[in-house]
Parts: C-alpha cells; sequence; structure tokens
C-alpha cells in the first residue's frame, strides 16, 4: 500500500492555505511581468448552447497594441521630387543625418521649414525611416 | 507540496497548441487507472479536446475510477483552493495550449507540470517559456516547482538534427523525462476509438512499455513527497 493511502483525510478547516495563496499570487505576478495575457473564459450558459455567439477572449494589450492605438494623424501623402544640388550640400545632409540620428528627408524638412516654408509639424513628427 | 488530502495534481501545459497535451494526460489517466488508480481529469482547455472525448465516449464513461469535468470558467483562485482541500488521489489538469495567467497558476500550482513537446525547434523554444516562467514563480516563492519536459511523438527513425536537440535539452537546465514517447497509432486512438491506450481491446504493447517506464519516473518525483508525509 502506497504511503498516501494511510494517511488521514483531515476535515476541512476553512483555512486558507497560505502557500497556494503565495503560488497564485507570485504566478500572477510573474503573468503581469512578463505580459502574460489574461484569459477568460465564456460562461457555462454560454457553453450549452453550441450555436452560442463565439466569447471574445479578452487580452490584456501588449505595450506594442497600446503604442499602436496612440498614434496620431497619419502623415502628408509623398511624390518623390528630383532637384540636383551642389555635392557640398549633399555631403552635408548626409552628415548632418548622421550626426543628428534623423532621416535625410526629416533633414532637408527641416531646413525648409527654417527657411520659411511651411511643413506641417505631422510631417515633420511623424518622420519615418525610410530613407530615400 | 501536500494537500490535506494526499492528492497529486499534474498538470499538462504548454504556451503551444498540438504538442500532445491531451493526448499524454489521457495516455497517462489509463496507465493511473490501470494500476489501480482514481483519477480525475480537469479540462481547462478551450477546445474542450478531453470534455468531449468523455462525452462522446460510452466506454469512457464507463471506465470505473474515472471522472472528467470542465474547469472553472471564473474565480480560479477559490476553485483552486477548494480543489486543494478536498480533492483526491489523482487529479491531472489538461491546460489549453497558451501561455496565459491562468495557465501560470494552474501550473505552479500542481504537484508536477508536464510540458509535451515534439523534437522541433519550435516546441523546444516553447517549452523552454513555460520553464521560464514557472522558474520566475519559483524563486518569487523561494520553492521549487516540479517540471517537466516530455518528448513527444518522437519518429521511429530520428535524425541527427533530432539528437543534437535532444543533446542540447539535455546540456541546458531544462529537465526532461528520460522516456521518449513515440509517434504510435495507439495513441491518436485514444480520441478516434474513445478508450485508453491500456484499455484498447488490442493493446500496443511498445506505448503501453513507454507510458509506464514514464510513470515510473512520475512516481520517482512523487516518492520523495510521500515518505516525508508519511514520517
Amino acid at each position: 500500500m502506497s504511503a498516501h493511502k494511510i494517511l488521514p483525510k483531515r476535515m476541512d478547516l476553512g483555512v486558507d492555505d497560505v502557500e497556494i495563496e503565495n503560488k497564485l499570487a507570485a504566478a500572477r505576478e510573474v503573468a503581469v511581468m512578463t505580459n502574460t495575457p489574461t484569459v477568460s473564459f465564456p460562461n457555462d450558459k454560454a457553453l450549452n448552447h453550441a450555436d452560442a455567439a463565439p466569447q471574445s477572449v479578452k487580452v490584456t494589450p501588449l505595450p506594442a497594441q497600446e503604442r499602436e492605438k496612440k498614434r496620431g494623424p497619419r502623415p502628408s501623402a509623398v511624390r518623390r521630387y528630383s532637384v540636383d544640388l551642389p555635392v557640398y550640400l549633399i555631403d552635408e545632409i548626409h552628415k548632418r543625418s548622421f550626426h543628428t540620428s534623423r532621416t535625410k528627408k526629416l533633414v532637408i524638412l527641416e531646413a525648409l521649414n527654417a527657411g520659411g516654408l511651411k511643413v506641417k509639424d505631422v510631417d515633420l513628427e511623424h518622420e519615418d525611416n525610410n530613407d530615400d | 507540496m501536500s494537500n490535506h488530502t494526499g492528492a497529486k495534481f499534474i498538470s499538462f501545459a504548454s504556451p503551444k497548441g498540438g504538442v500532445g497535451k491531451s493526448t499524454s494526460c489521457l495516455a497517462i489517466a489509463g496507465a493511473l487507472l490501470a494500476a489501480g488508480e482514481k483519477v480525475r481529469i480537469i479540462d481547462f482547455d478551450q477546445t474542450e479536446s478531453i470534455w468531449r472525448w468523455y462525452s462522446n465516449s460510452p466506454i469512457a464513461q464507463a471506465t470505473p475510477h474515472l471522472a472528467v469535468e470542465k474547469g472553472p470558467t471564473a474565480n480560479l483562485d477559490a476553485y483552486i483552493k477548494q480543489l486543494w482541500q478536498s480533492a483526491t488521489d489523482y487529479v491531472l489538469l489538461d491546460l489549453a495550449g497558451s501561455l496565459s495567467d491562468l495557465t501560470l497558476m494552474v501550473a505552479a500550482f500542481a504537484t508536477l507540470t508536464i510540458t509535451p513537446a515534439k523534437v522541433s525547434e519550435p516546441d523546444i523554444i516553447e517549452a523552454n517559456k513555460m520553464a521560464r516562467s514557472l522558474h520566475a514563480v519559483a524563486k518569487r516563492i523561494g520553492k521549487p516547482v516540479n517540471h517537466r519536459i516530455l518528448l513527444n511523438e518522437v519518429p521511429s527513425s530520428i535524425s541527427n538534427d533530432e539528437v543534437d536537440l535532444i543533446n542540447q535539452i539535455d546540456r541546458s537546465n531544462l529537465r526532461r523525462f528520460s522516456t521518449l514517447i513515440h509517434r504510435r497509432s495507439a495513441y491518436s486512438k485514444s480520441f478516434s476509438r474513445g478508450t485508453l491506450p491500456h484499455f484498447a481491446d488490442a493493446p500496443d504493447r511498445k506505448a503501453l512499455a513507454e507510458i509506464d517506464a514514464m510513470m515510473a519516473e512520475i512516481r520517482d518525483i512523487f516518492e520523495p513527497r510521500l515518505e516525508k508525509a508519511a514520517a
């Protein structure tokens, strides 16, 4: 006979076990820290109906999704427009772009803006990394 | 972890689906029943594979000492505490193939968590993710959490790449069952025929041998706990 079979069953004292609580709390803490989604299951009533509409699964948003939500207006439409510039100016744009960690397009847009040509804020803020 | 009633909780958890959690759960349930144990399976998986298997299989329903139920839909804390205080014998917890707070809580609560994985990089990476999460829980509570990887659906002719992967697991701090569960029709028949491998009309002896070998490893994990409880 294995040992567990000779252990007497005890009465349920109704006392919450600290170890279990600690484990559940630690698991929940790790889930939050690692961005593990929170899942809520459909209730029994819904499960009893085969044709019930699928229940949505509640998932806590990941930081990346939060950033996605907060995105503001889209930048203006663009069109390729080429002009011949002095080589030293092209070099200067390259250097400025490198030292300020900004795209060449943004460097040019800022220069135009400073020179009195109106550039919308959204185009200055939403500069992507497609440097062409 | 010993509870008031000496029940042993084995959870089957993996962040990835399709790794064989429900199949290995049924295989172990069959081995336990064949050994004369009482088994209660709680299906936490939203796909309800085991619950559906049980509901549709008269053979399963007629199997003595086997009870299958669905996991709770809410109030998990209270359910787990109640389970811990009242459950007896073996309780197998089949979890969904995803990493959620529920998966972590049930896996952390279980006496042993088994993560089945095929001998493939995606499965092992996900099994490692499960191990890391449980390790983080163990660090917080200051006690080890029993976790083992079960290499599942191992092909009969194993390639060099697969051998390398197994060696890589063994060199890491991941813990696995030394028993390999091979790809055999006996396991899939659990679902198609509604019978457990140990109770099949024509049992696959090789399948039974590897399930029993794994059960021996599981008992080795539980044994020190029983000695301590009995002392």
